[in-house]
């Protein structure tokens, strides 16, 4: 989608909230790849999708066009603060459930049961794949720090600019620069040491 | 010798007089676009062909039927939004059209359940269909079951950053809170029994109230939000479990019990001996839950009946008044005269605007009141702040002093980020206080960086990344200075931070002595490897010595006052990154 067609649509969603469908579908691929990196249940990952994308339309005349990437940026601060929220629900629950049980521990509570049936849009056997290459590599991007963890899905799966994902994480523009270099150094060692004969040698990262 | 090399070397400590002097080849501008570019450029072209791409390419799977039916309730939504919005342009004005939009969360809330039976099976196949299951006849969604399955990542036991990767919203005032949320928010009109108040979070919109048991062992929280709660499984509650109840007039739900999960099971199962009371109810558009952690002795009274009894007294909707403190009017008075005794033409800006009306008239320097809208992240509160701000000149803020909120806390991080704070000698902090308002002095000026790398470690481990002049000094005018910092690690001891100007051989100019941030971004904030940027101005004297100056920065223990001392600068004590000429005519260069 061109700046000025998203800018379009957002005007005409601001009087017309029919037309957000449109930034729907253009952004739907980052949001999820973004949520379901940050958030351990796929049902959980779902229900904050949907909660992002319905408060960005119910508040999308609140939204003020700055530039072309400003929209990504609101959308995802949106994602970002909703996330924040749910772990934040979800120590809590920890927090009672251990008060509550000595010598047990929550595991996961915010996270909901066994996935409800999915229909892929993928042959079965490249969901498989793909469903196995997303977990090898979220298993590797949550050994992460939360910082760089949280740079690295805003940049690859959120496809946002270092200067947007500086705003949403109110850092240094530099310091995501940071955080993106040695958090993909980290990624790579990491997925060599898994599957060294895949990797191969860089320079500079 | 490299670039780095010679920098190096003329930065060390007691230089002064070889001749180096401030020299820019590039000019700041372009050095700081050109290291944007090279990382941004630097990425992208990792990412095409490195190990990035790999890592690009592992977006999960999308599941169809979720991504349809999400589709599918934004255009049904949309839709409905259109059709109400006609409506009720069709009936009334503008009582009408307020009427319904305090109420379109809830009537946002039932479209859910009005939806075609056919699209409602596809809706509740979906967890969206279980946020939009929140009906005005329910208000716990109920349990199917008694136990539900865990996915295999849910039965190990989370990592320590697993649970402690984010931070709660922190604690507020009643007064921020309502601020934030956009709302006014319903408290108890009292502290209950047992229990003491601590303050309230504000997260997406829904606020809650916290009180927590003297003592320990147990809590109060009053949740609240227009547009209803967030249903997941693990709120769910079994049909047996939920009371119907009465709140005043109104109908609510309570339950007792919680579903849990305990290491090495598989299933979370629904637990009624959980000390855990739950009432939900919903009043004037607003939907409230209390609940009430723990059973220790000091809030035992409170029972289901006790606790339908406290949430009626906060249905009678006692609106919240705290709107800060009330500011004396001798303090403005005084106020009024300090400003007033400055012979340099200002701008004084004050923060909250609510406080402007008090100082209007009174003062003869143009008066800017601040404001920030809902949105906190910096970016926004920089552009507000921006918006109103000055470009250049004297800028004194007015501020509520202590004000602990929030808003105010980030406010203040946002002048200091974007004004310089003026220093005028050894002890002063900036700040002068006047009853419960606090004076800030600043310099207003462009941000952009005319920093040189300077990358000088002190034994502590913090990195001097780069640090200069901005703009061209001139005698009798404040110097702005800004310097960028960075630790690798976590920093455990505060450090203070100095910058002196020296001239002709030893005469100490100017002193800044203070926290990074002015005290807004302390070493042990830092996170490892962040670039944190320190500005602030000093003033110069009309009468510069003649001959060569330079400037010294260093820091110290704040607490014992030993100097921490940069490492490979001989036990200088502190590390020089700019000097200058004073020519006769009294222009540095």
């Amino acid at each position: 989608m061109q700046p000025q067609e998203e800018r379009r649509y957002i005007q005409q969603a601001r009087g017309d909230p029919r037309a957000f469908v449109h930034l729907y579908d253009h952004y739907f691929p980052r949001i999820h790849a973004y949520v379901r990196y940050r958030v351990h249940g796929q049902q959980d990952a779902e229900d904050i999708i949907a909660e992002v994308f319905l408060k960005a339309m119910r508040r999308i005349r609140s939204f003020e066009w700055r530039h072309e990437n400003s929209f990504a940026a609101w959308l995802f601060r949106i994602a970002h603060n909703r996330i924040v929220d749910y772990y934040r629900r979800r120590e809590q629950v920890e927090i009672v459930e251990t008060a509550l049980n000595p010598g047990t521990s929550a595991s996961d509570n915010g996270s909901k049961g066994a996935a409800a049936l999915t229909s892929w849009a993928l042959r079965p056997e490249e969901a498989l794949t793909r469903q196995e290459t997303f977990q090898q590599m979220k298993a590797l991007i949550e050994t992460l720090s939360p910082r760089r963890r949280e740079v690295i899905t805003l940049r690859f799966f959120g496809g946002l600019r270092n200067k947007e994902i500086a705003g949403i994480l109110e850092l240094d523009e530099r310091t995501i620069a940071s955080h993106l270099s040695r958090g993909l150094r980290d990624l790579r060692d990491r997925y060599a040491a898994q599957t060294p004969l895949q990797i191969v040698e860089e320079a500079n990262v | 010798m490299n670039r780095n090399g010679q920098e190096r070397q003329h930065r060390q400590g007691g230089t002064s007089g070889h001749g180096a002097h401030r020299s820019f080849p590039l000019s700041p501008d372009t050095i700081e676009g050109a290291i944007v570019e090279r990382l941004e450029h630097g990425h992208a072209e990792e990412e095409r062909f490195g190990f990035a791409a790999t890592v690009a390419n592992a977006s999960p799977p999308v599941d169809e039927s979720f991504r349809q039916a999400l589709r599918a309730s934004i255009e049904a939504e949309a839709a409905q939004s259109v059709d109400r919005e006609r409506r009720v342009r069709g009936i009334s004005g503008g009582e009408t059209k307020a009427h319904a939009r305090r109420q379109h969360p809830r009537l946002r809330l039932a479209l859910g359940m009005s939806l075609a039976a056919g699209f409602l099976a596809l809706v509740f196949a979906t967890p969206l269909g279980r946020t939009l299951a929140q009906s005005a006849s329910w208000f716990f969604h109920r349990a199917e079951h008694l136990a539900f399955p865990l996915q295999r990542s849910q039965m190990t036991t989370p990592g320590p950053s697993a649970s402690t990767s984010e931070s709660p919203a922190p604690l507020v005032s009643l007064a921020e809170a309502e601020r934030q949320a956009g709302f006014d928010i319903a408290a108890l009109p009292s502290v209950p029994e047992g229990f003491s108040f601590l303050g309230a979070r504000v997260a997406d919109g829904v606020v809650t109230v916290e009180y927590e048991a003297e003592g320990g062992g147990g809590s109060l929280m009053i949740t609240q939000s227009r547009e209803g709660f967030v249903q997941s499984q693990w709120d769910e509650v079994p049909d047996h479990a939920i009371v119907p109840v009465k709140v005043g007039e109104l109908d609510g739900e309570l339950a007792q019990g919680k579903f849990v999960v305990r290491e090495g099971d598989t299933t979370a199962t629904w637990n009624p001996d959980v000390p855990v009371t739950r009432l939900r109810w919903a009043q004037d558009g607003t939907w409230f839950q209390i609940t009430k952690f723990g059973d220790v002795e000091a809030i035992a009274y409170l029972d289901q009946a006790r606790l339908t009894e406290l949430a009626a007294g906060i249905g009678q909707h006692t609106a919240v008044a705290d709107a800060g403190p009330q500011i004396a009017p001798e303090t403005i008075e005084a106020l009024a005269r300090r400003l007033n005794e400055e012979p340099d033409p200002r701008t004084v800006a004050i923060y909250p605007a609510d406080y402007a009306p008090d100082l209007a008239g009174r003062i003869q320097h143009d008066l800017v009141p601040l404001a920030i809208d809902d949105d906190l992240a910096p970016a926004a509160i920089e552009a507000s702040l921006g918006a109103a701000l000055p470009r250049s000149g004297l800028v004194d803020v007015v501020l509520v002093d202590q004000d602990e909120g929030e808003a105010a806390k980030r406010v203040r991080a946002s002048l200091e980020r974007q004004l310089y704070r003026l220093y005028r000698g050894p002890g002063d902090a900036g700040a002068e206080t006047f009853g419960a308002l606090e004076r800030r002095q600043y310099v207003a000026g462009l941000a952009e960086s005319s920093l040189e790398p300077v990358n000088v470690v002190f034994e502590n481990g913090i990195e001097l990344v780069a640090g200069g002049v901005v703009g061209d000094p001139e005698p009798g005018e404040p110097l702005r200075l800004a310097l960028e910092w960075r630790a690798e690690d976590r920093v455990e001891q505060q450090v203070t931070v100095f910058a002196h100007l020296v001239c002709d051989g030893g005469h100490l100019i100017a002193q800044r002595d203070a926290i990074p941030g002015n005290g807004e971004f302390p070493a042990t904030s830092w996170e490892p490897n962040e670039v944190v940027r320190d500005q602030f101005a000093v003033p110069l004297p009309e009468d510069l010595p003649v001959g060569t100056c330079e400037l010294q920065i260093g820091m110290y223990d704040a607490a014992s006052q030993r100097r921490f001392q940069p490492l490979d600068l001989d036990g200088a004590g502190h590390v020089v990154i700019q000097l200058f000429s004073v020519s006769p005519t009294g222009e540095t260069a």
